[in-house]
Order: structure tokens, then sequence, then C-alpha cells
């Protein structure tokens, strides 16, 4: 049983389900709050009967500094998903589904050229379940996690930056076939 | 707050700025004292007084807020914004926030005035103002406004946004396809905020309005993908009880569809559907029709063919719970073979489908109680076995029906409705599911059956797995909660710790069960966290610190996790919190930090970013989550346990009165209690509480008890406070602080006067007797000092010394005996560890009101040679032998602390593991030896810690 909704701020005094879960990270209050501030419609939580939330989004919208617009790195106004989360016991029944599809419609709302991401390299299933939805590689950001999640010998781990056009990108401009052959640094994210 | 220091204005000469950013304080002052000279600007002779501030010289420090208190007096307008943040700047760490109010705020407020047109210094000044949370200053409408004021910003936000609607209206009404006009209403966050307006300053009839405008009503917005309006209109409409118009709400929502003709599932929530069904059981009497409505809709929704499989849930469940509540049924829910309601049908039906998720219990959990006993029996132990007769189930699918069956027997036995009273008789209740006649409604012979059947289904998965456990590690899980459980129903737990060894043997053998399994599974939360309580109540928590770790509470979900670990932990093993060690003083900084980060400003930025992105519903709900939390339980804990841990183990370091979390507490603060259980497995019935709740080692934070704990460390404080030995007393010193002692005992005893009464089951049985002692003794000092005394001093102080001893006897009663040297004594004792502390604190609370006393009349003898402010021979009498109670406490107690040590050395470990499995040797059977040696090995590592607590 769920409901889907915007975040509201003591929703945070609900997060158990998803945050005691250890790929979910737990941020400082801050960070939730610009979200919240920012980008309230980009903030949407799953509920279950009990107000427990079971999953949440995060996202944004915006461009490369101005001063960066000729560099070879820049983004054009676009949605970003910071986070996205769902409850083990909340896991396959469509959830990250259904908040994905309400980011990428706010997106779509707000003449986002696409929807954008980071994904750890070794996370499969995340990996896939993008690519179900419409995403694809755009590029490889190497190193760009201080760690690796599944194998501890390592100090870092690359990162997929993954894209989904959105209804301005007719003529799919910002996206690529061969993303995975695109090698970027850190540095070169914004 | 924000100390970075400020950039200097544009245009300051290059030398000025290199010598400000530099900190080369002499030079900025002689160079700004030039500019201001030459240049005739008031900027430069703030810059040259903030420079000053920033010397050493101590005189010259306060330079800027003397400065800032002069403007303000004298009524001196500072244009330049820029100067009023050098100002801010150099000022913020010497006055308090509350100073903001009347210094900064109206210094902003008439540079603003000043220049009304300059939006920049408009900006900053609100940006500061909110920050502060001046809104006074900000011009906005709040409690701090008063009542004429804020009805006038009432007014005119009403108008304004009338306004605005109106444009939009009239735009709509000439082309309904044309935007908005520029003033108009057109984001989401617009709409929000018209219905606040609408909510707060007009009347139902304005709302209404609003509500039902084709242009702002949740409809309409609903089509445009906006889901917020419509949540907010039902919400409103379902605290004035209009239950037409809910039902009409859903009804429309519901029955939205896309382009393609297809159902619009973005309504399709649980939530939508349960207020569509509870309305339509309200109208059904005026509208027969409604329920038919809410039949069709679901059929309709159902044959959709892009359901996603959490809207096809949704479904199922509205279709449940539409016939529990909906329909009318003749008969009763006891079918003997089968489903025979059409309730029952319907839940049958349901769990055939989802048998085999694990979310499948939640879910129909709510409706087995409404079945009745029969309809209960009848699922449970028919229904459900009978599911695992059909040819597809098999392996995996086989093995989760038979828990959620076990499941499901387990909460129906946890149900009163499972049994029926025998009047006259004892035992006086009868088990309907076994017939047992029991004492208590919980049938202790059905519980042994489950955890037998449970143990059984867990061996018979491990034994035919290859490695013994890495197969079906949820179905796993859920059998040994599922036996831990019934270990847990056989304790008797009633929420009132400490728990006989009887009890405790239960709880323990339910914690080394659940520990084993963790071992293969060591980010269970739900392990994690049952095990965090089991072990603070059974006196193991430096176990709980693992936990506490492995569970990675940390950061913002610390404020309703926290008190699961940190409340009334230095009651439970002080030494977990020592600030003399790295681990104690993370532990607790851990829990100070996400406050001290958290309310660094009185508001967070953030508050700042919400305006500027013209976040509505966010600026009005960010103050009051921000508020709540500087009122939270869990800061008042963090600092009652920080102070309490440093007081036991003698490292006291007297901050207790300047700390924020004590100052902001008046007695008119509220404190909020936020704890997150959602996280626990909760398995029984509704109608009586769940284990978590009962595993607490007592109740839950409130407003009342923190309040009192808050106001018995001020008294600690008070009393306990003793000055660096380096530091020679002089007379004058010493009636000043006699003059401190008695006024704040006087204010502590007020303000316990108004916390104290209350119900009992807010505070343990130690903490009632313990706030009570304190009020007393707080009550005792000022009437050995008020002079004159009064005619019946003597027999009042007499009765008020016996009552004092009186409550160290109770709570040395509520304590295990000492003599009992047994495994069961030494059990007891163990969970008997937050009663002992309290009685250590009562008696050094005694203790130093004695001694205070006796101090007081010292110094009155001397001060007064006539003799007549001596306190009579009687009374120091009287004193003394309350002091000798006091010191006998304080040894007893120590006494025990260092017996206990002995009595958990040796063979302690062996002698605990044949106590414990006892009657269990199927549990013992599962738990490997090492699950028992750690476990006495965190005993050890707790007695150890207490051995550091000072009694004296």
């Amino acid at each position: 049983m769920a409901t889907f909704r915007r975040f509201r701020p003591d929703d945070v005094n609900k997060f158990s389900k998803c945050n005691l879960d250890p790929l979910t990270e737990t941020y400082e209050l801050s960070f939730y709050l610009q979200y919240h501030a920012k980008w309230p419609s980009l903030f949407q939580v799953c509920e279950d009967v009990n107000g427990n939330i079971v999953g949440y989004i995060m996202g944004k919208v915006e461009a490369s500094p101005d001063a960066f617009k000729f560099a070879e790195h820049y983004l054009p106004w676009h949605a970003h998903i910071t986070a996205l989360t769902v409850a083990p016991e909340a896991r396959r029944l469509g959830i990250g589904k259904i908040l994905t599809e309400q980011l990428e419609l706010v997106a779509d709302a707000n003449d986002s050229w696409f929807v954008d991401l980071f994904v750890r390299r070794s996370n499969e299933r995340a990996i896939t379940f993008y690519k179900n939805m419409g995403y694809s590689v755009f590029r490889v950001v190497k190193d760009y996690y201080g760690d690796h999640a599944t194998d501890p010998t390592q100090s870092s781990e690359d990162a997929f930056d993954m894209r989904k056009p959105m209804k301005r990108d007719q003529k799919l401009q910002h996206i690529r076939s061969d993303g995975e052959q695109h090698f970027v640094n850190p540095e070169d994210v914004w | 707050m924000n100390r970075s220091r400020p950039r200097l204005k544009n245009g300051v000469d290059l030398q000025l700025q290199s010598a400000f950013s530099d900190g080369n304080w002499p030079v900025v002052i002689r160079l700004a004292e030039k500019r201001m000279r030459m240049l005739n600007d008031q900027y430069y002779q703030i810059l040259k007084v903030v420079a000053e501030s920033q010397l050493d010289d101590p005189a010259q420090k306060l330079a800027a807020v003397t400065a800032l208190y002069q403007y303000v007096k004298d009524g001196i307008v500072i244009k330049d914004v820029d100067a009023i943040d050098l100002l801010e700047w150099a000022t913020g760490d010497l006055t308090h926030e509350d100073e903001f109010l009347e210094t900064l705020g109206p210094l902003r407020v008439r540079a603003v005035k000043a220049a009304p047109k300059d939006k920049v210094s408009a900006s900053r000044a609100l940006e500061s103002c909110l920050l502060h949370w001046d809104l006074v200053s900000s011009q906005q409408t709040s409690s701090q406004a008063d009542a004429t004021k804020k009805k006038l910003y009432g007014t005119l936000a009403l108008k304004q946004i009338e306004r605005a609607a109106q444009a939009t209206e009239q735009a709509f009404q000439a082309d309904s396809a044309a935007p908005a006009p520029a003033r108009g209403i057109q984001s989401e966050e617009e709409i929000l905020l018209l219905y606040d307006i609408m909510e707060t300053h007009g009347s139902p009839a304005d709302l209404e309005k609003v509500t039902s405008s084709p242009v702002f009503g949740p409809i309409s917005q609903f089509r445009r993908g906006r889901k917020e309006p419509l949540l907010r209109v039902i919400a409103n409409s379902r605290s004035s009880g209009n239950w037409i118009s809910i039902f009409r709400l859903c009804n429309d929502c519901l029955s939205e569809v896309d382009e393609s003709g297809e159902p619009n599932l973005m309504a399709s929530d649980w939530s939508i559907w349960k207020e569509f069904i509870e309305a339509a059981n309200h109208i059904k009497s005026s509208d027969e029709s409604a329920p038919k409505t809410v039949q069709e809709l679901l059929l309709k929704l159902s044959r959709s063919t892009k359901l996603r499989p959490i809207y096809k849930r949704n479904l199922q469940l509205a279709r449940v719970s539409a016939t529990f509540y909906l329909a009318t049924n003749s008969k009763e829910n006891s079918g003997d073979n089968a489903a025979s309601s059409l309730q029952l049908q319907e839940l049958t039906q349901y769990i055939e489908v989802h048998s085999t998720s694990p979310a499948c219990f939640d879910d129909i959990k709510p409706f087995i109680e409404l079945l009745g006993p029969l309809g209960m029996k009848n699922l449970a132990y028919k229904i459900l076995p009978d599911l695992l007769k059909r040819d597809e189930i098999e392996g995996r699918a086989s093995n989760a029906i038979k828990v959620l069956t076990l499941k499901v027997q387990y909460f129906v036995s946890t149900s009163p409705l499972s049994y029926t009273t025998i009047h006259g008789s004892s035992p006086n209740y009868k088990c309907s599911l076994c017939e047992s006649e029991t004492g208590t409604p919980s049938c202790l012979s059905c519980f042994s059956t489950l955890s037998w059947q449970g143990i059984q289904l867990y061996k018979s998965i491990t034994e035919a797995s290859p490695d013994g456990f890495s197969a079906e590690p949820d179905t796993l899980s859920e059998l040994v909660l599922l036996i831990a459980f019934c270990s847990l129903q056989h304790a008797k737990l009633n929420s009132k710790p400490p728990y006989s060894a009887e009890s405790t043997r239960h709880i323990l053998q339910a914690m080394l069960l659940v520990e084993h399994q963790l071992a293969f599974n060591p980010k269970h939360s739900q392990f994690l966290l049952l095990l965090l309580q089991m072990h603070l109540l059974v006196g193991s928590a430096p176990r709980s610190r693992q936990l506490l770790e492995d569970l990675t509470i940390k950061r913002t979900i610390m404020d309703s996790l926290g008190p699961l670990f940190y409340d009334r932990l230095s009651t439970l093993s002080p030494n977990v919190l020592s600030p003399s060690d790295n681990t104690g003083w993370q532990v607790m900084d851990m829990l100070s930090s996400h406050f001290n980060v958290s309310l660094k400003l009185r508001m967070p930025r953030r508050l700042v970013d919400a305006f500027e992105s013209e976040s509505y519903s966010s600026v009005l709900s960010i103050p009051k989550y921000i508020n709540d939390l500087r009122r939270s339980c869990t800061r008042a804990i963090s600092l009652v346990e920080e102070n309490r841990s440093e007081r036991l183990l003698g490292c006291p370091t007297w901050e207790f009165f300047s700390e924020d979390r004590y100052t902001e507490t008046t007695d008119d603060t509220e404190l909020k209690s936020v704890i997150d259980y959602g996280s626990f497995p909760s398995w029984e019935s509704s109608a009586v509480p769940p284990l978590y709740s009962r595993l607490r080692v007592g109740p839950i934070p409130s407003n009342r008890r923190l309040h009192l704990a808050l106001l018995a460390e001020g008294f600690q404080e008070t009393l306990g406070y003793k000055p660096p030995t380096a530091y020679k007393v002089v007379n004058a010193t010493l009636a000043s602080d006699q003059l401190f002692v008695l006024e704040s005992l006087s204010q502590i005893s007020n303000s316990l006067s108004r916390f104290l009464p209350g119900p009992d089951d807010e505070l343990t049985a130690p903490e009632i007797v313990y706030y009570d002692l304190i009020n007393l003794l707080s009550t005792l000092i000022p009437l050995c000092a008020t002079s004159p005394r009064s005619a019946g001093f003597e027999e009042v102080f007499g009765e008020l010394a016996k009552a004092a001893e009186a409550a160290l006897d109770t709570l040395r009663l509520q304590l295990p005996s000492e003599d009992d040297d047994s495994l069961e004594g030494t059990i007891s004792t163990l969970g008997s560890m937050h009663g002992l502390a309290m009685y250590r604190d009562a008696a050094v609370a005694i203790s130093g009101t004695a001694q205070w006393i006796l101090d007081f009349n010292e110094h009155e003898k001397e001060r007064d040679r006539s003799g007549q402010s001596n306190l009579p021979k009687d009374t120091v009498g009287q004193v003394t032998t309350l002091q000798s109670a006091a010191a006998a406490a304080l040894k007893d107690g120590q006494s025990r602390v260092s017996g206990l040590k002995g009595r958990v050395q040796g063979s302690f470990q062996s002698r605990l593991k044949t106590w414990v499995f006892e009657g269990a040797e199927d549990i013992r059977d599962i738990v490997e030896d090492d699950i028992v040696a750690d476990l006495a090995s965190h005993i050890r590592e707790n007695v150890q810690g207490w051995q550091h607590v000072k009694w004296e």
C-alpha cells in the first residue's frame, strides 16, 4: 500500500526504512532542506500505510554556469537525479519507476533537455533499471567515487553518467550511443 | 553563525583590502581612520570600530558591540549595507542570538527604509533578518507580531493574492488557452500559497470559491499533473467533515483518463482510495449509490493494462477494504471449512495472490482483526494451511507461505479477541485457539507450539541448504523473529523493567538467537534494532553501541532514532559515554553534533533559498520543522545524558547552565518527542502494545520527563559545583555563591512543581522517586536559609528530612537484594542498573544538600555571633542524619558495583549458558558458543565501566 506525494521536512523522521539500508546514505539536514527549498516538486516520497517513507527521489534542474557556456563539458538546462532509494521491503513493485517518471514529468514541465544521473559502474541492477527506463550511458567519469562498492582492494570506482532525453531534445543532441567509450575526469563534471 | 570574514566593499583600496584579509588589525585601524577623514564615509568609521574589536585588548574587544548599541539608541541610520554586514560579523560571537531583534534587525530595517529602491540592500536585509528569525524586522506575519499587526499583514496578504487570482481568472475567461498574466497565479507553489492564505486569513466561503474555481480548483490542477492541491483540499475537507466533497473529489480524480483513454493512475494512491472508501461509508446512508460507484471504479481501473505492481496492489487492497467497509454481509465470518463471508473471501483472494510477498503480512493485518474471533481462527488455522495444498506451491514459495501462516497465527494469538473471559474462576481466560485456560489474555501454550513449529521449519531449511545457512535468508530471518517473539511472550514483558530473572532468561534466549542469525545477515536492520534494545535492557550496553554503528544511525535521522540508544543511557552504562575516552566522546558527539550543525543559525540558509526559488510552501514548512527540532526531546536527551555521564564519572565540565540546549528551554517550551519505530517488526494485534515498546528501559521521552531531567541536572550542577582548588574563596564570593544557589534552587523548585504532577506511566519507578526527592531538596535549602524562620520551621524541616530519607530507602528497596549472589541475582542486578544510577544520584543530591546546609550554618555562626541565625540543634542533627544516610547509600551502591565485578568473572559464562537455555534446548542447539561468550564479554565490559563511577 503506497502513496506518492511531495516531501515534507518532517518526513525525515520517518526515513528509517530507507536510510537504515546500507545502500542509502544519510546526509546532513541542510542537504535535504536544500532540495525541498529549491526544487520542491522534484523531491517526491512514497509512504506506506503507516506513514513510513519507503522510497524517495531527490532531483534538481540546473545548467552549468554561463561562464562555461563554450567549455567542452558544459551542461545545458537539464534535470538531475541526485538520489533515488526504495526500502528493501518495497522493492520490485515499480516504486522506483513511478518516482523517476514523476521527476521526468517535472523535468519536461521545466523544459529540460535531458535528465541525468551518476551511478556506480558496479551497480548493475541500477544500470539495468535505468536502461529499461530509457537512459543510456553518456560518458564514464573516471574514479568518481572515492571507494569501491564491491571490491575493498580498490580505492576508487568509475561512475556512469547516464542520460535520458526529454521532449525538448527532439533531435537527440544530448545523448550518445557509444557513451561507454567516452571518458572524463571528475573535475570535468560540474 | 557564519563567521567567515566578509569581504570589504567594492572601491576600498587594495592596501586596506589586503590588511583586512590578512587580519593586520592595527594597519586596518590606521588606514580606515585616514580614509574616514579623507572621504567622510561612515563605512570607514565602522570598519575602524570593527578592526578595533578584533584586537586582543579586552577593553577594545567590545568596541563593535558598544557602537552597535549606540547606533540603535541614537537612531542612527547606516545606509551602507556592507557596513552593517561588517558590524554583524564583528558582533556575532559577542552577542546572543536574541539581541539581533533589538540591534541589527532594526538597523537593517532603517537602512531599507532610507533607501527603499535599493533592492540589493533590501534583499540582504531580508535574508539576514530571516536567518536570525527576526520576523518583526522582516515584516512578516508571525507569533512575534502583535495581534493587530498580524491581522493587518493577514489582510494585506489576502488582498494581494485575491487580486492576483482575479487577474488570472479574468485572463482565463477571455482565453482559456492563454498563459496566466505576469502578476497572476501560475505555478503550483503559487496555487498552494493561494490555498494557504485563504485557509489562514480568508473565510470558508473564500476558500470554497478558490477550490471550486475552474482555474485553481484541485481537479483542474490535477489535470495539469499537480496532485498537491488535491491532497490539500482533501485534508481540509476531512477536518471540516465534508465527506460529500471528499467523495466527489476522489471519484473525479480517480476516474481521470489520459490521452489514450487509459486511466490516469496519478491519484491511485492508497491514501486517496482510503479517503474515497471512508467517504463512501459516511455518505452511503444518504447516497445509496456510493458503494456501487466505488466498486465500479475499482473494476474499471483493475482492467487497465498499464498497472505497475504497486498500483495493482493498491487497487486489490482497496477492493478488500471496500468489501470490509461498504459491503453488507449477512453471514458471520465463521465458516468451518472455507471462507464463508464476503470479507473473508476477498481477503483470502488477496492472500492467494500475494502470499509470497514480504509485505503481505503487513497488508492484511488490519483486516484480519476485523474478521472477528472465528473468522481469524478460520483464516489462521484453516485457510492459510490449505493454501499449501495447492499443486503449484512448492519449494521457496511453500516455505514463504508456511512463514506467513505462522506469523498470522502469532498475530491471532496476541489478539484479545482470541480469548474468552471465564467469570468467577481463576485462571480466568480461555484461549479460543487451543482451549487452554490462562491467567492473562496471552496463551503461552500457543506461543510454545508456534516456537516449536518455527524451529522445525528453520532446521529443515538449514539442513537442506548445502552450507547450512545461505538458502532463503529472508525466510530464515522471519523464522528467527517468530521464535524470538514467542520467547519474548514467555518473558511476560509489562513495560515496567527491571524484569525478574525468569523473564530475563526468555529475553536472553530471544537475544542470543537473533545474535546468531545476525552473523549471516549482518545488516538486517530489524535484528540490529531489536538487539540494540535488548542489550540495553539486560545490562550489556557496550554491545548496543556497536549495533548503533552497524545501523549507521547518524546525521539527519539521529533526531528520530537516537533516543532508542541514548535515552537513559548514562544510567545504564555511563562509561559508554565517557568523555575521557575517544570512543565515548565520539558516541556523544554523534548525537550532539547533529543539533549543533543543523541549528547553527536560528534559521538555516536554506530558508533564503526557498524565498529565492519562490517555493512558498517550503518557506512555511522549513521554519516549522526547525522550530520543532530546536524543541526536540532528543536534543534535551543529548544534554541530560552528556551531563549525567560526566557527573557519574567524576569529570563534570560545569558548562550546563551556559548550554543553549538548557538556556533555550524555558518552562513554556513544549518539548517534542519523535521516535521512528517504522523499521521495527510489529507482529502483534493493534489492541496490545507492540513488543518493541515493551523492550524499552522505560517510557518514551516526553515533554514532562525531559523537563524534569533537565531540572534535576540543574539541581545537581548547582550544588555539585566546586571552584578550582587554586582559587581562594573570599567571603564576598561565598555570599554571592549562596545567593546564586538559593535563587537557582527556588527557580528549579518552582519549575519542578509545574512538571511533577502527571501520570506515572511517563516515568520509570526510580525516576518518580528521584524527581520527587529533587523537588523536596530544592525546597529544603531555601527553607533553612530564610530569615527569620517561620514558627513551624523545625516541624516542617523534620518532615521533609524524613521524606528525603524515605525516598532513599524506597530507591534502595527497588534494587535486587545485594546478598543474592546466585546467577539469577546477578542477572537481576544487571537489569537494574538504571535504578542503581538513580539511587546514586539521589544519595549525591542528599549529601550535597546536607553539606550545603551545614556549611551555610557555619557561615551564619561566623556572621552572626549572637547565635540567633543558627539552625536549631535538632535540625542540625537531622541534617547530619541525612548526610550519614546518603553516605551509607553511596557506600552501599559502590559495594554493589564492586561486588558485581567478581560475579561476572570465572565460571560466569558457562553458568550463564546453562541457565539461559534451561528448557530451551532447541534454541541452544542453534546458537553457537561464541555468541554466549560475546554476551558475557559485553556484560563484563559494562560492569568494568561501572567501576569508574564516583560514589562520593
